[in-house]
């Protein structure tokens, strides 16, 4: 018998083989693909095709920018000689120095005008710095602190033998200078107001930021007045009951004689009210990409014409010569974006510019000479 | 062939020639009877076949095939499609975690080198759960060049030999693109969200609608949310990258829900391809984030940072979306630019290859509308 006669008699009916696999898409491996080939002149066409859709594109986000009004002044920086602004504060720190900014839009401004505070060369984004709070804490926890919060935080959970509440660096560099708008009016000739509320994020302040737990406030009763006796008692943590407005408070913080709270580390800033709440502080416990960043101060909800006089009153407290930085005071306005951006259209035209030249750069090369697809020339059999 | 020789005499040829020719080959040995186990074993690609004198030698086999004449099918065209799915694979996978890592190199550029990590730390873990279905299907279903052709034209297994996927060439090909997408990625998100770029838009753009009472919801130039973007973006560029280094894309059969015949289910008909690159990985990203921000309003926990932040990336800032959607496009373009260029003046065999049979494919269908226009002329005609 041949080999060829036994395989035929080895070979089963197609009903018989019992181990064939199923002449179904997936298992014969043929389920419908589509199988691209570069196709140069498509190539081409995309590519202009995007330019042209990216070049104008980048020049009119260019020119979005501007319509944004933007006005800052450097007040204190680490060479910075003082001078007739007399705002540079030096190595004092909580100085509480005075001075007064004034500045002079060179366009009309709409609302939202936005203030800002620059810093330099202060690496919030730095790992020790990121990583030195403690959230536990600065959701409302009180006591417990866990081995691994309390190592984040170190060396700054303690201030001699009193607990720092909110613990870590982030906290306790909190930007402490304050700005006061004194005077500018807008274009109904009606006083301006610069808000600093709704600076933060909403979901912050719902979630991630609470006073401590225990913490209680209500208003000074009529038997004691707002005199120290209002504070009496086990109850009350406070000294001297605490004046807004023409309300006087008496509150509760838990452990408040071991535990130095934020509203006792920045008195002038945050009120025991709302202690961690403050919408400044929770602007700034959001760390900041990059060492030179700008954080909201606050924003005014009125127009206002070109040329108005803005007087801004700024009482410095905090040193930037330590770390060779620098600050600075911003009014903005913003545009669909945000603000003043000097790389967002670059990039849409640098892209667009580069699509159009590899495209032209292809083009000729297609005309003049083609490789031509499915070129069996190139081809080559032998090894080399 | 060998024939007529002990057990120990076939294992001892097997390792002649691996030992003894220079570069050392990959050497592959073929038998069905308990006396061919020593040299399966010692060849590299073992292969046993299953029949008349037992199972010994499947056992001791790598593959098992059950005719001889099915080595031409494994080898040639298994064997060739399994090599580019592996290359693709794990030139891909290596891409992927070195654009991660790159990008957090690069941000570190600016944070002192303190080893800050540029995303949220969840996020990173996540990367390959995100990304990692697109090239698991291609893994699975990338076919390059069809049975028929490799059948007809087996010279194109000669690239396969020659390693054609994993040259000096290739890898600088991937690991300049790496650099290139880290790059694109990282200084085309964060340099327009420095400064005035992180400011909010209150008032206007997508805050337009929004609590107008509340600025600085709009606010997004900090480290958390700009590395989220950032992600994001790279998440997408990563889904792109797998569809152009694919050499098939399954698009199956629509409409893919059938519920007749149990050969053609839908299993046979999905399109796996975009399946993969939509919902289990684009998709899927964002549906993990949108539940990641969740859990940082239960409280205070390692999780809590995150709070929210899916909502401020997506939802109040356009800028957000205009580089979500152009970046990884940015990115893709290079991709395509180097392709271009090398298909053009250096082209490899398989690109002419492939080439060559969608050529042919298109001529196939030519012929076949022309005869059947021929056919329903000739049948009018007797009509």
């Amino acid at each position: 018998a041949t080999s060829e006669q036994m395989d035929d008699e080895d070979i089963l009916d197609i009903s018989e083989q019992t181990n064939r696999p199923l002449d179904d898409a997936i298992h014969q491996q043929r389920v419908q693909a589509w199988h691209p080939i570069l196709d140069p002149v498509w190539v081409i066409v995309s590519l202009f095709y995007l330019g042209v859709i990216l070049v104008p594109t980048g020049y009119k986000i260019d020119s979005l920018q501007e319509d944004v009004v933007e006005l800052k002044r450097t007040y204190d920086d680490y060479h910075f000689e003082i001078d007739e602004l007399d705002c540079g504060i030096g190595e004092e720190y909580n100085a509480g120095r005075k001075c007064t900014l004034d500045f002079y839009p060179n366009a009309d401004m709409s609302p939202p005008v936005l203030i800002y505070y620059e810093l330099t060369n202060f690496h919030q984004n730095h790992r020790s710095y990121v990583q030195s709070r403690d959230d536990f804490q600065l959701d409302g926890k009180v006591g417990g602190q866990e081995k691994v919060q309390r190592d984040r935080c170190d060396p700054l959970n303690k201030l001699g033998n009193m607990t720092l509440n909110p613990c870590g660096m982030i906290a306790n560099t909190f930007f402490n200078d304050i700005f006061k708008l004194t005077e500018g009016v807008d274009a109904n000739g009606v006083d301006l107001v610069m808000s600093e509320e709704g600076i933060a994020w909403q979901s912050d302040i719902d979630w991630l930021f609470s006073q401590p737990n225990g913490f209680k406030y209500e208003e000074c009763p009529e038997t004691t007045g707002c005199t120290e006796s209002c504070c009496d008692g086990d109850e009350w943590s406070c000294s001297t009951p605490y004046e807004e407005g023409d309300k006087c408070y008496r509150f509760y913080y838990p452990e408040d004689d071991t535990t130095q709270y934020l509203y006792e580390t920045y008195p002038d800033i945050i009120s025991p009210l709302e202690g961690v709440t403050n919408e400044h502080f929770i602007v700034w416990m959001r760390v900041a990409l990059q060492p030179t960043f700008r954080k909201l101060y606050g924003w005014i909800d009125q127009p206002i014409k070109k040329g108005t006089k803005l007087s801004f009153e700024v009482t410095a407290n905090y040193v930037v010569t330590r770390f060779n930085g620098s600050k600075s005071i911003i009014i903005t306005t913003n545009n669909i974006f945000g603000g003043r951006n000097i790389y967002f259209g670059p990039i849409f035209y640098w892209v667009g510019y580069f699509c159009l030249a590899a495209g032209t750069f292809f083009a000729l090369k297609h005309i003049f000479r083609p490789r031509r697809l499915a070129d069996r020339s190139y081809l080559h059999f032998k090894s080399d | 062939i060998a024939c007529r020789v002990s057990p120990k005499q076939k294992a001892e040829l097997v390792n002649l020639v691996r030992h003894n020719v220079k570069p050392e080959p990959i050497t592959l040995a073929i038998g069905d009877g308990a006396n061919d186990v020593g040299m399966i074993q010692e060849a590299h690609v073992g292969i046993g076949i299953s029949g008349k004198e037992g199972t010994q030698a499947v056992n001791a086999s790598d593959f098992a095939i059950s005719q001889f004449r099915f080595l031409e099918s494994l080898v040639l065209i298994h064997g060739r499609w399994d090599f580019f799915r592996l290359s693709t694979v794990v030139l891909y996978s290596f891409y992927k975690n070195a654009v991660q890592a790159g990008i957090m190199v690069i941000f570190n550029f600016t944070a002192l080198f303190s080893g800050q990590p540029f995303f949220d730390q969840w996020l990173i873990a996540s990367l390959n759960f995100v990304c990692g279905a697109p090239i698991i299907f291609t893994g699975l279903f990338d076919r390059c060049l069809s049975k028929d052709y490799v059948r007809a034209h087996p010279e194109v297994y000669k690239a396969t030999r020659e390693n054609e996927m994993i040259t000096v060439r290739t890898l600088t090909r991937w690991c300049t693109l790496a650099i290139i997408h880290m790059c694109t990625l990282y200084f085309f998100t964060v340099a327009p969200s420095r400064n005035g770029g992180g400011m909010t838009s209150a008032f206007g753009g997508l805050m337009r609608n929004e609590d107008d009472s509340r600025p600085g919801d709009g606010e997004g130039g900090d480290w958390k949310s700009v590395g989220t973007v950032t992600f994001t973006a790279m998440v997408i560029l990563l889904a792109y990258k797998v569809l152009y280094e694919s050499r098939s894309l399954v698009h199956g059969r629509w409409p893919a829900i059938t519920f007749s015949k149990a050969n053609d289910s839908f299993v046979n008909r999905l399109a796996y391809t975009w399946i993969g690159v939509t919902w289990l990985s684009v998709a899927f990203y964002f549906i993990f984030i949108a539940a990641y921000q969740l859990i940082g309003r239960l409280g205070a926990s390692s999780l809590s940072p995150f709070a929210d932040m899916a909502n401020h990336v997506l939802s109040t800032r356009s800028m957000n979306w205009m580089l979500i959607f152009f970046v990884p496009i940015f990115g893709m373009v290079f991709d395509v630019v180097f392709k271009v260029f090398s298909n053009m003046f250096y082209p490899t065999q398989t690109q002419i290859h492939m080439e060559i049979e969608a050529m042919e494919k298109r001529e196939r269908k030519q012929k076949e509308r022309a005869a059947k226009r021929g056919a329903v002329e000739t049948a009018q005609e007797e009509v």
